[in-house]
């Protein structure tokens, strides 16, 4: 609406300017143009008689220069009286009448065809905020990379970027700009644990004794932080050394809030624990659930990300011990599939089909599972 | 909605141009004051309609509005400002709204200022400008729209070409354009003078400045473009005879010829339809330069887009407005009023002989620019016309013009006296001859041409000033007198003689270059020393560095003047990484006015030993510099608001006065 009266404002400006003239009262007579040479023609007169008076002329040049002018005066003069210009008001009401309708239905005319009146600005500050669903999330990262090269000292685009190469499953590039993220922004426990997911990630989901440390480096920074302490105790279960493993699983499940969404995992690990302490058989592996999944969503950024990995290298891990887990890996590829990672969900199809015998039952559950999720073409073509 | 009010500018721009299209040509017909007044305040209007118009299309460009396609297309949020706002005329859309903006600035300028022009001159003028005004706004609208919007909005664009993202290159542009369409003033004035059947005398005291402002601008537009070309391309030359550099430097041949003949016709009311016709000339090839640009016909860094579609448009509007004046001046020439007699050997004399010339040497370039265009065209056959073909034609045609130059200003009005003005050049001629002399001496005779050439840069540089010397007679009047005189004597003679002298220094520049510069191409390790042209440059060493967004590998080098050091420089290969486009910097080491320039080749495989090119070059600077008092002659004449009239020597007291002087 502002910017039709905008565009009205200034339709009405320009008709204005056109008609002002023509709106005039009273008559206005053009000078014949001869008058203006017989004007011009005096002014030189004048010129000239300051160049003798300043000395740049001679006096005979000045005299025949005076006397050239001279002759083009008169002649000018004689046909000064000669012409008469009169003003002829029919004219001006035709153009008045012309102008007042014209400009307007040229504007607009030719606006609506061009133009998008609805069109707000979208200038890139005013996007920050605007989601990006549909984007290109490689030409963005390109983008962010660009960014970055043009200022590899942003630590705040180090940090965005890191979480997103995790997530793309681009382990080392998470991994420098974790690191670069913390070298110029300083040490955190969510940057520690952010590195050391993406070290274990990178390792297979095996906490390795460098992720380790990471974890360890963020509880050094703060020593409840809820993530950090998570993943110590995951290195405790796949080490093996399940009694330390327990009491670390019952810490955290004691320092986690009642309705915190990881509690189910927590205490399917504590199970698991406290079987293996008492020689029991293999519980089946827990995984995140659709609804898990669904409830993460609910939380904040940081803690969704390294719950739903966290729960999902745990389940991993397990399967590499405990193949023969059939809904544990179907567990594993639907939450690859949930959070749109392609490339690892066809490696847990495989290691999956790998795990149990050709034309066994279970392969072709295991198949016909891995079509209902419809990964893609390339999982297609895998299945055939 | 600033874009959209932008884009509805733009568009009551062409309503109100359409209004004084027409409305003052119908005004000045029938003698009605009211309607001839509308041609002032339409422009006006106009002018503030495309100022809205360019400011909203260059917020978008500074707030990064990718929903603007134009935007999107050229710019990149992360581009420095200064280029995000040059970034608006880097590109096709924005260069033409530039233009047509400059196009109406002076319009504007002619409502504002020609209060003392005759009203039926002024709205035929202010009419014919909008003509051009409709057309190429028409061509914006249908063809290159800036305000084409884009629905999603990428959050990324495409930057700009990194060749341009330079200074140089923010500049060169507009001044181009205020050139080219600075001569759309003389050329409306010279339609209107066509359509009216008359010249007024406010004729030529009007189109005289105007003229010489776009001249101004043209020439400095193209000195920049060219110095630019040297510094950034690393391929060691300042002119390469390109269609494009063609394309300006046609009209600043024919601007300087309709320059000189509107001075006869300002003072002595001659050459009037010579000088009609040369202002019509002169904007044509304005525009076939903007259409050889524009069109996508030459394909070079200038060319932004390749639409057939915009081809046509631009050719019909050429064809449109230079068929169309040619036509009416072929009808109503005869109807002109022819101007004052004078005898062959006379300052008017002398500036037909410059105007024969110059109008020659743009026929020759406009052949050799046309003529593959033509070829290729009716047989398909690809030529180029390169320096051989324009240094056999251009060059000879130019040698009589230089020559003559010292003669012009000395010349008296009506009818002078040749023997007289050579009388008084012995001086430039003696210094002419010494410095022949003194090349010959030290090339031991073995560069005859290039002495003669250094021997007519001196002549002229030195012949420029004579006239000045002998009005200030300083030999006569002493050194106070002489100062007071020199003080009185009307700033366009100074301008004269400035603008000459820097015709001189470009010559001087160009001969020596040509005659004693020197190109070395070598692989160069560290720590070795190549002498060339009297400089040693030591190669220090290779480094990789990262700049903001490119890579690049520098080569360091020291400049030595026999065993001390004159400077160093640094070159580099550069890669610009988001378009994957290399670029070479050279270094470029400035020693007064000769430079030593080192342009890095490929590196060579074993152990940082890189091939180097070196060029030395004397004098080189004077070039340019020679283009910038071009230039500020130019402006120093323009200061000079003086009605003209050129007070003719008479016959009878020539005998009396052997040294003739002539007045301004």
């Amino acid at each position: 609406m502002s910017f039709w009266i905008a565009a009205a404002a200034l339709t009405i400006v320009a008709t204005l300017l056109a008609l002002l003239p023509m709106l005039k009262t009273g008559s206005v007579l053009a000078p014949v143009r001869a008058e203006h040479d017989v004007e011009v023609y005096g002014a030189q007169l004048k010129e000239l008689s300051a160049d003798l008076d300043r000395g740049v002329i001679s006096p005979a040049e000045a005299a025949s220069a005076k006397a050239e002018i001279g002759r083009r005066l008169l002649h000018a003069a004689s046909e000064a009286r000669a012409g008469v210009a009169a003003p002829r008001s029919a004219w001006t009401r035709w153009g008045a009448l012309v102008v007042a309708v014209a400009v307007p239905a040229v504007a607009l005319g030719t606006y609506s065809r061009l133009g998008h009146p609805g069109s707000a600005d979208r200038p890139l500050a005013a996007r920050q905020d605007e989601a990006a669903p549909g984007q290109d999330i490689a030409a963005l990262v390109a983008a962010a990379e660009e960014r970055l090269r043009q200022n590899p000292e942003d630590g705040r685009g180090w940090e965005l970027l890191a979480p997103i190469y995790a997530r793309m499953g681009e382990m080392a590039k998470a991994e420098t700009a974790f690191r670069n993220a913390t070298r110029i922004l300083g040490d955190t426990p969510q940057r520690q644990v952010g590195l050391g997911e993406v070290l274990a990630q990178g390792a297979g989901g095996e906490v390795t004794d460098e992720a380790l440390a990471a974890f360890r480096r963020a509880l050094d920074l703060d020593p409840a932080f809820l993530p950090a302490k998570f993943f110590v105790a995951l290195d405790l279960s796949q080490e093996g050394r399940n009694a330390e493993a327990l009491a670390a699983w019952q810490g955290f499940i004691a320092e986690s809030p009642p309705d915190a969404p990881w509690l189910q995992l927590a205490h399917s690990a504590v199970a698991d624990a406290q079987a293996k302490l008492g020689g029991g058989a293999p519980v089946r592996a827990p995984g995140p659930t659709g609804e898990q999944v669904a409830a993460a969503a609910q939380m904040g950024e940081d803690d969704r990300r390294v719950m739903i990995e966290g729960m999902v290298t745990q389940l991993a891990a397990r399967l590499q011990t405990a193949p023969n887990d059939i809904e544990g890996w179907k567990r594993l590829m639907r939450s690859y599939a949930v959070l749109g990672d392609a490339a690892k969900a066809r490696e847990a199809y495989a290691a999956a089909s790998g795990s149990f015998p050709d034309g066994s039952a279970e392969r072709r559950e295991i198949s016909s599972f891995w079509q209902g999720l419809a990964i893609g073409e390339d999982g297609e073509a895998a299945v055939r | 909605m600033i874009v959209e009010l932008g884009h509805f500018a733009l568009v009551l721009a062409l309503a109100l141009a359409l209004v004084q299209s027409v409305l003052p040509l119908i005004g000045a017909r029938v003698g009605d004051a009211r309607l001839m007044e509308t041609g002032s305040t339409t422009a006006l209007g106009g002018f503030v309609m495309l100022a809205l118009a360019f400011a909203a299309l260059t917020h978008a460009y500074v707030v990064s509005d990718f929903s603007v396609l134009n935007v999107a297309e050229n710019s990149h949020s992360a581009k420095p400002l200064l280029y995000k706002i040059t970034g608006v005329w880097g590109n096709h859309e924005g260069s033409m709204l530039l233009w047509v903006l400059i196009l109406s600035f002076f319009g504007a300028l002619v409502a504002l200022f020609g209060r003392d022009l005759p009203a039926s001159l002024k709205a035929n003028v202010l009419s014919v400008q909008a003509w051009i005004t409709v057309a190429f706004l028409l061509f914006i609208l249908l063809t290159s729209n800036p305000f084409a919007r884009l629905d999603p909005p990428p959050f990324e664009g495409n930057d700009l070409n990194p060749i341009l993202q330079d200074i140089g290159l923010a500049i060169h542009p507009p001044m181009l354009y205020l050139g080219y369409v600075g001569f759309s003033i003389a050329f409306s004035f010279a339609v209107a003078a066509l359509i009216d059947g008359r010249i007024d005398a406010a004729w030529a005291r009007w189109v005289r400045p105007w003229t010489l402002v776009a001249w101004v601008f043209l020439t400095a537009g193209i000195a920049m473009g060219s110095y630019w070309a040297y510094y950034e391309l690393g391929w060691g030359g300042w002119w390469f005879w390109d269609p494009v550099e063609n394309a300006s430097f046609m009209p600043w041949l024919s601007g300087t010829a309709l320059l000189h003949s509107a001075l006869v016709m300002e003072k002595r009311s001659a050459l009037k339809i010579w000088t009609v016709l040369l202002a019509i000339l002169t904007f044509s090839l304005s525009l076939l330069g903007t259409f050889l640009v524009r069109s996508g016909v030459l394909t070079s860094v200038h060319a932004f887009a390749t639409d057939p579609t915009r081809g046509v448009f631009i050719l019909g509007i050429l064809c449109v407005f230079v068929g169309g004046s040619l036509a009416l001046f072929a009808l109503r020439a005869s109807s002109l009023e022819g101007g004052g007699l004078f005898a062959p050997i006379s300052r008017e004399g002398a500036l037909v002989f410059n105007n024969l010339f110059l109008t020659t040497a743009c026929a020759t370039v406009l052949i050799g620019t046309l003529y593959p265009l033509v070829l290729e065209v009716t047989t398909g056959a690809k030529i180029s016309v390169g320096p051989p073909f324009f240094n056999l034609t251009f060059g000879p045609l130019m040698l009589p013009l230089l020559f003559a130059v010292p003669f012009g200003p000395l010349l008296a009005w009506k009818r002078g006296d040749l023997l007289g003005a050579a009388q008084r050049l012995y001086f430039a001629a003696g210094a002419a001859f010494v410095a022949v002399l003194f090349v010959m001496a030290i090339t031991q005779g073995a560069a005859i041409l290039s002495a003669l050439g250094i021997g007519l840069a001196v002549w002229l540089m030195i012949g420029s000033f004579v006239d000045l010397w002998g009005r200030a007679s300083f030999a006569k009047a002493g050194l106070s007198n002489g100062l007071r005189r020199l003080s009185g004597l009307p700033r366009s003679a100074f301008g004269t003689a400035i603008a000459h002298f820097g015709v001189g220094a470009t010559l001087l520049g160009i001969v020596a270059v040509g005659a004693f510069g020197t190109e070395t191409v070598t692989t160069m390790g560290p720590g070795q020393t190549v002498h060339a042209g009297g400089w040693g440059v030591r190669f220090e060493g290779l480094a990789a560095r990262d700049g903001p967004n490119f890579t690049e590998e520098v080569g360091r080098f020291t400049i030595l003047d026999g065993a001390s050091e004159a400077g160093r420089i640094e070159s580099a290969r550069r890669l610009y990484t988001a378009r994957q486009q290399p670029t070479t910097e050279a270094g470029i080491s400035t020693h007064i006015f000769s430079q030593v320039y080192v342009a890095l080749g490929d590196a060579v495989a074993n152990g940082g030993q890189t091939v180097v090119r070196i060029w030395t070059k004397p004098l080189v600077t004077l070039i340019w510099l020679g283009c910038v008092a071009m230039a500020i002659g130019g402006l120093v004449s323009l200061s000079d608001r003086r009605l003209r009239i050129g007070a003719p020597a008479r016959a009878k007291h020539r005998a009396a006065r052997p040294v003739a002087e002539p007045a301004e």
